[in-house]
Formats: C-alpha cells, structure tokens, sequence
C-alpha cells in the first residue's frame, strides 16, 4: 500500500489546509458521481472478455477528518469485487486478498494501481472493451457507498 | 588477400551483435508442440525461425500482473516503430488448464491485438517442459474462498528475445521491460 508521506499529511494539517478537491470528474475522465470529502482520482479498468478477470485501479482521497476503510465493491460488470495485493515472494509475482477492508486513513490518499493493490474483478459479466466504462459501487464502513464511473483501457498510449 | 581480410572483418564488424546479445540458450535442440488462438499447431521455437521474436509467458486469469505484460509488450512494440513489423510477438499460455485456443482468442481481442501478435499454449505437460526450459516457474496456489476449484498462479515475471534462429539472447522483467531499450536490441538482430 502506498500512502502519502505523514509528514506531508501532518504539514498540511499545520497549514490548514483544505482538503483535497473532490472534483466531478478526473484527468483520465473518471468521473466521480458522489460529492463527498472521499474522492476517486485516475481510475481505469483493463479491457477484458466476459467470463474472464480483470482489475480496476484508482486513488482514494480521503479528505475527511477521520479515518475510514473500505469494505466492498460491487459493479454490475462483475460477478465479485475484491480488493486484492500483488507482490513478490521468492522470485514469483504473488498475489493475495486484503483480508478486513482497506484502511483510509483521514488525510491519506491510498493508490490502487497496476503491480500494487487493485480491485480484483471476477467472473466478468459482459466484454469490456476500450472505450466502455463500468462503474463501481465503493462501501466505506464510516461514509457509506460511494460510486465511481471507470473507463476501460485497452493497450493504447493511455493505458 | 590483406584487402579481402580487412573488408571480411569490416562486414563483421558491422554486423555483429552487441556482447549483451550472446546466445544465452539454444532452443533449437528442442520443439514444442503447442496450439495457437486460432486452434492452428504451432511449433516452440521452429515456427518463430526466420525473424527475432518477443516472447513474454502469461495466464489470461490473472487480473494485474499479466496485463502489465501485455502492456509493457505493446510499448516496445510503439518503440519498434515501423520495424514492429519485422518481430514477432508471442504471448505463452502457462494455464492450459483453462487458456483454450478459443479463451485465448477472445483474449487478444478483447486487447485488440492485431495478427502480428501470436497467443499459444499446449498440453499440460509439454508447457510445463516448456516453461522450465524457458526459466518459467509457475507455482498453483490457493483456491479461492469461494470457488474452491479455483486457483491463482504464482509466476517468474519474464520476457524473452529470441534471434531469428530460435535462440535465446536476452531476457528481461516482463512487466517492466524498457521499450526503448529492448527496442534497440531487437534492432541489433534485424
């Protein structure tokens, strides 16, 4: 798990800062349908066929100022949802579930993305394709469910 | 006769292969009898003889690792340029178990791959031979919670270049092989 430097999250904490925008929509396009203090930034979703696997990658923001964690993900793209950790055991790319949600702590920003935590979509529903999206149901034990739009990638420059 | 030396040695010279490029294992002592995504046979590393091949090995079930396989295969294949068209793109199956020919297909058209891209795998047995000679270790591991006929892979992250000849030259991590880099070595065997 990534997370922003302590430091930094305290120093902002010192200066007041506001916290992080919760903009309508991302630079990759995702857009975030709930305006809430917990923002989804750069979220995509490998292309896959139906009946296959794929992942869904995004930051989340916590702005708030308590610490919150993410207990389910449901999409209608996807039979299962399962936040899972890729690494590296003995010479072999491994990869395991999160076991207990994923911790947001207030002020943090944890990064799902390729190699690292991603969002683990099994038995695919329907073919995702470059250029569809599908979206994705986030349950926070402390905010509730929040909803996140994720476009598909493909192999192209952006992916 | 001096000249004739000088000019033989000169032609060498400029076609030689970087040191970094020696034959690292000769394939060619063996084949493999796979199938591609379009149920054809397929022989490891006969049918790949005449141009240099990219060869990566990957399961279509996983989720994260292999995509970054299959991505990092299509940034050298950006970093190639007009020259992509004179390599060959593999992807190996090391799950035949569920990688059918027809999985496979869907697979690479769900990536929109293209024809230059070649996705293979074979019996249980001859890509687990494959995959040790290859340096591959794929480890099963558990079922899943739910799905208790279901299994993960843990797996070597490696890709291979292969010179027209069926040989090996280089290997690299196959999810963050450097395009440029491995762009310019197949350039090396063109």
């Amino acid at each position: 798990m990534r997370l922003l430097p302590l430091a930094l999250v305290a120093l902002a904490a010192c200066a007041d800062a506001p916290p992080p925008a919760t903009d309508t929509a991302d630079a990759s396009g995702a857009e975030v349908l709930d305006e809430n203090a917990i923002a989804f930034r750069d979220a995509f979703v490998r292309a896959a066929p139906a009946g296959g696997t794929s992942a869904a990658y995004l930051q989340i923001e916590n702005g708030t100022d308590t610490a919150d964690t993410l207990v389910a993900i449901r999409t209608d793209a996807a039979g299962r949802a399962e936040v899972h950790q890729t690494g590296e055991a003995d010479g072999l790319r491994t990869m395991d579930p999160v076991e207990g949600g994923l911790p947001v702590g207030s002020g943090q920003t944890v990064i799902l993305e390729p190699g690292g935590l991603h969002v683990m979509l099994l038995d695919l529903q329907r073919d995702l394709s470059p250029g569809d999206s599908l979206l994705l149901e986030l349950d926070f034990a402390g905010r509730g469910t929040l909803t996140s739009r994720v476009p598909v990638r493909g192999l192209g420059p952006d992916a | 006769m001096r000249l004739a030396l000088f000019l033989s040695l000169l032609v060498a010279g400029c076609t030689a292969q970087p040191d970094h490029l020696a034959v690292e294992d000769d394939l060619t002592d063996a084949s493999w009898a796979l199938v591609d995504s379009d149920s054809s046979a397929f022989v490891f590393p006969d049918d790949l003889r005449g141009r240099p091949a990219y060869v990566t090995a990957v399961f279509t079930a996983c989720p994260d690792v292999c995509p970054m396989t299959m991505h990092q295969s299509a940034r050298v294949r950006e970093a190639l340029g007009d020259d992509a068209g004179r390599v060959q793109f593999l992807a190996l199956s090391f799950d035949p178990a569920r990688d059918t020919p027809a999985v496979l297909r869907r697979y690479a058209e769900s990536w929109r791959l293209g024809d230059d891209w070649r996705l293979a795998t074979g019996d249980s047995t001859t890509v687990a031979g494959l995959m040790d000679r290859l340096g591959i270790r794929v480890v099963r591991v558990r079922g899943d919670s739910l799905e208790p006929q279901a299994y993960g892979l843990s797996h070597t992250d490696k890709a291979l270049l292969l010179d027209a000849e069926g040989r090996v030259v280089e290997t690299y991590a196959g999810t963050a092989a450097p395009p440029h880099l491995v762009a310019d070595d197949v350039r090396a065997l063109l």
